[in-house]
């Protein structure tokens, strides 16, 4: 009953608006989902691009924050809102990956949305505090390998994403590491690479860009295929022969169903915004990739990532790494 | 007077608290073995919570039977027990005022998203303008005119704060 | 002296017409949505942010930092005068001074909470400015073990702080702990609790438990009285206030002395510098802490002014002590400067290591405003509404409690956008009514709420960091350290507990 009362809530919200208003959308102000808190990485990425996508929309969009259960809350209000184009919401990784994975709500998956673009994708990385010992990737595996289960690495959730990109890893290179879980983004993980308590933290070279300017950290990899250009120090994991691609990503998405026409014009709106300077300085001053995935493209993008991470992930289970 | 007294019997609370504990306890054991390859699991804490509680309803229990007349009496008197005392002479509507707003507040959080947020709160108000205040209003319509206007400026004032200050979407009545 | 010169300048700019007028217009609004039950500062930081685009830096920082400091003391407003604390970081003052307004003595309780935030916020604000970088070194020196021990030592104070009553504050602190872990597994995406249900794996949020404890049980205690105003109106000289009432005798202020104040800042800025502890945890250690070093333990739990003292001078301190580990390395070190981290990155700026070194010109205003509006605006808010506040209590309670409710759940729909939520706050305060009916103290179910999870978290991670070995508890000096704090304080409050009676209602 309480189920029905929430979806209720979200139709009640949104005033009756039909299919063919689609000439003038947007006729009133449209709600964007943000699944994780104020004031966190997401949030401000998301926030920071609507508010530009504002102008070319000629409309108002404002953000909601509704976190909790890892994305999962603001995604149920997400696919049970009306699909008329005034309910929009932003999905990371663990809404597509994570929550689906573990079946956290029953009935939910990445079909029940309309995806519109990619806005940034950005690899995970082994970061280590500057006067670490291992100075290479090479030399960090090495000592793995001669001492199993001594190094130290700190990760976000077990189970999710960074833990993910470790066991691969490990499963690459046969070198053991300790494995340590820091919930709750890269603010606990930067504490205890400062305090010695980690050897190594594995998350975005961006959350911990401003640990790397100051000398207090240094990138040795990134696991991606491409050399970063904010970091032209850290190689990519393809230089090293290793082909693991994990990283964390934003995605536009309204619920399945919504009109074609206004699908176009938000994503048109939003990739003017996207490709605005001001938009592009911004993402090189708080250190976050830009990398833009349209309409036509991110469907297929997520399809094939969710099969590639859910067969790592099956194996990895079976090999019993993995609960 | 029944309810109260049946709500303020002394093994009530504890009787609940073993209860629940017992449902939590089961919950955790089914979820995962507290401890599984010599790492702890999520439901470790969980049992090692409810053995806490069990002792420490054990304890309770245990002090409220040894000591079941001295207590009541070493204690302070407490705003509870005064009112207690002085409940007779309060009116019918107000002994059971607890059940009465606790009713009327669940019925508002039910409709609340249905029918919109300002016919009730407006409905809501009103409704606890009598519970809190006057149940009888006076004669004529001069006490009815105070507490519709109080019901209707509360909830002018509760929209004008979040939707138009701090632009805060409430639920309207709406298809 | 560049550091200090540009600090001055931070004052300079305070003082520009513009930004002053925004700190005064966050503290008025931190004021209003620190007092109301339902609101707190945090949430109204949140709900500014989309105003952050059209602000420069600055005057943001300066309306966030004047919102928090507000905050902080104006939820002893309500908590003294209608026994709901507006926010969870004054349960404390509701404790020591609801009693005080039964026996009349609202404003000088009032008067209390003011002079503590204002010294300790004052004070905070100082230790931020001048030893900021040294306290963010030190804060590294307590890892996942010691924070286990100190957050363990917290909830047992808890406990042991509720001396009459020890086995109904450990059965209230662990059904706290026992709420908090609904929802999604802190270290793991496992559910539990949730009965298959997809609207408990959404976890229990903590404006439902506050606005439940405090504001609905509240509500449901004051529904079974009659009468048409709050309290009688021969218990309380509500109407003939007068603003020197709200100037603490100084034979009092001296009671408590100047060490007391002074403690309580520090364990407040402390306790801030460390992340992920927060306001209701400096307010409790520094009120325990008091309470056991007074002269007259006695008193605390019916109107001590120490008491309101300790814990408004450390929730006010923990304000510029939660900035430091927010500004040396990003990394906030609560729930509202997390919110606040959020506007830097908004606006493209990356708090680190050499954040106050190359952008102190920007930040140097925030301090001057946490220092400002601890010194000047928390007084002088005081005593310019100060009356106002005491009259909450002779609004027509029809019209008082109903508002109460009204925004105490509208509030708790807006911070989580959930009906759910709604009805859990109701269930809370069913809940809190029945167990304070049966005297359970609310404050431990409180608190074991907002510290179960860390507790959890850091236990868990101390195992797996040491193979499962729980000795590392011992072996670490950090962690050691707030065990013998334990064993200290259990010494103090239980074995060589007062044997003196209890002195009833009125203090000496």
């Amino acid at each position: 009953m309480l189920k029905n009362a929430l979806g209720l809530a979200c139709a009640m919200t949104l005033v009756t608006a039909t299919a063919n208003a689609a000439e003038d959308y947007p006729t009133r102000d449209i709600r964007m989902i943000v699944p994780w808190g104020a004031g966190g990485g997401t949030d401000g990425i998301v926030r920071k691009i609507t508010d530009l996508a504002e102008e070319p929309l000629s409309g108002t969009v404002y953000v909601e924050n509704i976190e909790g259960g890892m994305s999962g809350n603001g995604l149920i209000q997400l696919i049970n809102a009306k699909a008329d184009g005034y309910t929009l919401g932003a999905l990371t990784y663990d809404s597509v990956i994570t929550v689906p994975w573990q079946d956290m709500l029953p009935g939910y998956s990445t079909e029940e949305m309309d995806l519109i673009a990619r806005i940034t994708s950005e690899p995970d990385a082994i970061i280590v505090p500057a006067d670490s010992e291992y100075d290479s990737f090479e030399a960090l595996i090495e000592a793995a390998k001669a001492e199993p289960g001594n190094i130290r690495a700190g990760i976000q959730n077990m189970g999710a994403r960074t833990h993910l990109t470790l066991l691969q890893l490990m499963d690459a290179t046969d070198a053991d590491f300790k494995i340590i879980s820091y919930p709750g983004g890269a603010a606990p993980q930067k504490e205890a690479l400062l305090n010695g308590e980690i050897d190594l933290a594995l998350t975005s070279l961006g959350d911990f860009a401003s640990l790397i300017e100051g000398g207090d950290a240094r990138g040795l990899i990134e696991f991606t295929d491409v050399q970063s250009q904010s970091f032209p120090d850290v190689p990519p994991a393809s230089e090293h022969d290793l082909d693991i691609q994990m990283g964390s990503f934003i995605i536009l998405a309204a619920p399945a169903g919504t009109p074609e026409p206004i699908l176009d014009e938000l994503e048109a709106a939003y990739q003017q915004a996207y490709e605005s300077d001001e938009f592009q300085d911004w993402l090189v001053d708080v250190g976050v990739t830009p990398n833009w995935l349209g309409r036509d493209e991110v469907t297929q993008w997520v399809g094939t990532t969710q099969e590639e991470i859910f067969a790592t992930m099956e194996e990895l289970q079976e090999q019993g790494i993995l609960d | 007077m029944k309810l109260p007294h049946a709500f303020s019997g002394k093994w009530i609370v504890p009787a609940l608290l073993l209860a629940v504990t017992t449902i939590y306890l089961v919950e955790a054991l089914q979820m995962m073995p507290p401890i599984k390859s010599g790492d702890i699991t999520a439901s470790f804490f969980p049992v090692v919570l409810a053995v806490i509680m069990y002792l420490s309803i054990g304890i309770v229990i245990w002090q409220g039977r040894s000591g079941s007349g001295k207590t009541a009496t070493v204690d302070t008197p407490l705003p509870a027990a005064a009112e207690t005392q002085a409940e007779a002479g309060v009116p019918a509507l107000n002994r059971f005022g607890a059940l009465w707003v606790t009713l009327a507040t669940g019925v508002y959080i039910g409709v609340f998203s249905i029918i919109g947020y300002s016919v009730s709160t407006f409905l809501y108000v009103l409704l606890l303008t009598f519970l809190f205040g006057n149940p009888r209003p006076g004669k004529g319509g001069r006490a009815w005119i105070v507490k519709i206007s109080a019901a209707l400026l509360i909830t002018l004032l509760g929209y004008a704060l979040f939707e138009l200050i701090f632009q805060v979407r409430l639920p309207t009545l709406g298809t | 002296m560049d550091y200090f010169r540009e600090l001055l300048n931070g004052f300079a700019t305070l003082l520009q017409p513009e930004v002053f007028a925004y700190m005064v217009g966050g503290y008025l609004i931190g004021t209003f949505f620190g007092a109301v039950p339902g609101l707190t500062s945090m949430l109204a930081i949140a709900l500014l942010l989309p105003l952050t685009y059209s602000l420069d830096v600055t005057s943001a920082l300066v309306a966030c930092a004047s919102i928090f400091m507000a905050g902080m003391c104006s939820g002893s407003i309500t908590a003294t005068t209608i026994n709901i604390p507006g926010a969870p970081a004054s349960m404390m003052t509701a404790i020591e001074g609801y009693p005080m307004q039964q026996r009349g003595e609202g404003a000088k309780a009032l008067g209390h909470a003011a002079l503590a935030s204002m010294i300790g916020g004052a004070l905070g604000a100082v230790l931020l400015m001048v030893v900021a970088p040294m306290a963010a070194e030190a804060a590294l020196l307590i890892r996942t073990p010691g924070k286990f021990s100190l957050i363990a030592f917290a909830l047992i104070v808890i406990v042991i702080s509720q001396r009459d009553s020890i086995p109904k504050g450990l059965v209230a602190t662990t059904l706290g702990v026992m709420v908090a872990t609904v929802g999604i597994d802190v270290m793991q995406p496992v559910p539990r609790f949730t009965f298959g249900t997809s609207t408990l794996m959404q976890g229990i949020d903590i404006m439902p438990l506050v606005i439940g404890g405090f504001a609905i049980s509240e509500l449901l205690v004051q529904a079974r009285k009659g009468g048409r105003r709050t309290v009688d109106a021969d218990t309380v000289k509500a109407e003939r206030i007068r603003r020197r009432d709200f100037i603490p005798p100084l034979s009092e202020v001296r009671e408590i002395g100047v060490y007391r104040y002074i403690k309580s800042a520090v364990i407040g800025y402390a306790i801030g510098v460390l992340p992920g502890a927060g306001g209701s945890m400096a307010a409790f250690v520094s009120y325990a802490e008091a309470m056991r070093s007074s002269k007259h333990p006695e008193r605390y739990g019916k109107g001590s002014c120490e008491g309101i003292a300790a814990a408004e001078g450390a929730n006010n301190s923990m304000c510029s002590g939660a900035f430091v580990p927010m500004l040396s390395f990003g990394i906030p070190g609560d729930p509202t400067t997390a919110i606040v981290l959020g506007v830097l990155v908004i606006n493209g700026l990356q708090p680190g290591p050499q954040f106050l070194d190359t952008q102190l010109h920007l930040v140097a205003p925030m301090f001057a405003a946490l220092l400002v509006s601890a010194l000047v605006l928390v007084p002088l808010t005081l005593y310019l509404l100060g009356p106002y506040f005491v009259r909450i209590v002779s609004i027509r309670r029809d019209v008082l409690y109903s508002s109460i409710a009204v925004i105490a759940l509208v509030g708790s729909y807006v911070a989580t956008y959930s009906t759910f939520q709604m009805a859990l706050a109701l269930v809370f305060g069913v809940l809190a009514y029945v167990l304070r009916q049966h005297k359970y103290p609310i404050a431990c179910l409180l608190l074991g709420f907002v510290l179960g999870p860390s507790l959890e978290e850091y236990c868990r991670r101390a195992l797996s960091i040491n193979d499962g070995n729980p000795m590392v508890f011992l072996t670490s000096p950090d962690s050691l350290f707030f065990l013998l704090l334990t064993a200290v304080f259990y010494y103090f409050m239980v074995v060589r507990k007062p044997k003196t009676p209890v002195i009833k209602g009125v203090a000496s």
